[in-house]
């Protein structure tokens, strides 16, 4: 599954090295694989997805008003974990960040780990 | 090498919906390791001065994190910070968040010295060098307002 989003580099991403602080990037990864499990309702399921490992390189600098679009990877790993590859990209094609991630879901309320719920694995395979 | 450790609380702006922290804070938290760590080695120096009178600017170049259990609004947790590697231009950090005993959060930063002014990177000033090759291996332990 691929999936697109653009953002842009705010102040609130910044640091005060006059460029995008490297946390907002984990920021715009969550938010990009947010917007790919919302139509599942997995709140609703008392589902909550969260990145139990990550890494991520970064490749060049992005600082404010900078305009963004990050590209998400998503394939099916194993029962409980998704793998994903995030692109985060400058508006003029340059890679300014790539995270490899697995992603694994939890029971909102006992945090117990859970299988992929059904419908985001039919949507994947 | 030396080995910091540095204590944090989980506040309602680290966490989600949930109350586990999220991804965020636990990055922001290695960050506050790594900071603090330096900032034991230069007490009298404004942490920005450090930079602008050694004409460096530190870069995260990468970072490898595993989460093997999350931290929760109001847990204490400990950041431990080894510099693990003193390249030219670069170091690598092992760090670990940990709620007493039990290990949260592994993450692994590489670091890059570059010239504010160019990009480019440049050497790691020789102090900052010798303050983290040093092999006294004390433990510099830090509370949550980084004041003792």
């Amino acid at each position: 599954m691929k999936n697109i989003i653009f953002d842009k580099v705010y102040s609130r991403d910044t640091d005060a090295g006059k460029i995008a602080y490297h946390k907002a990037y984990f920021d715009w990864a969550e938010k990009a694989l947010e917007e790919i499990f919302s139509p599942f309702h997995l709140a609703d399921n008392n589902i909550i997805f969260h990145i139990s490992s990550s890494n991520i390189d970064y490749k060049i600098p992005l600082v404010i008003k900078d305009e963004i679009k990050i590209e998400t990877h998503l394939v099916y790993y194993n029962e409980n974990t998704l793998s994903s590859v995030q692109l985060i990209c400058k508006k003029s094609g340059e890679i300014a960040a790539e995270i490899s991630s697995i992603i694994a879901f939890l029971n909102s309320s006992t945090f117990e780990s859970v299988v992929i719920p059904e419908e985001v694995k039919r949507a994947l395979l | 090498m030396k080995e910091f450790v540095f204590t944090e609380r989980v506040y309602y702006s680290d966490t989600n919906y949930t109350g586990m922290a999220s991804i965020g804070a636990y990055i922001n938290w290695a960050e506050h390791g790594r900071t603090e760590a330096l900032r034991s080695f230069f007490p009298l120096e404004r942490y920005i001065d450090m930079y602008e009178k050694r004409k460096v600017l530190v870069a995260v170049k990468k970072i490898s994190y595993y989460l093997f259990s999350p931290a929760f609004l109001d847990d204490t947790v400990t950041v431990k910070t080894v510099c693990r590697q003193m390249g030219a231009v670069s170091a690598i950090f092992e760090q670990e968040v940990k709620r007493g005993g039990e290990v949260l959060v592994r993450l692994t930063v590489t670091l890059c010295f570059v010239n504010p002014e160019t990009g480019v990177p440049t050497r790691i000033p020789l102090d900052i060098r010798r303050a983290f090759e040093n092999d006294d291996t004390r433990n510099t332990k830090t509370d949550i307002a980084g004041l003792s």
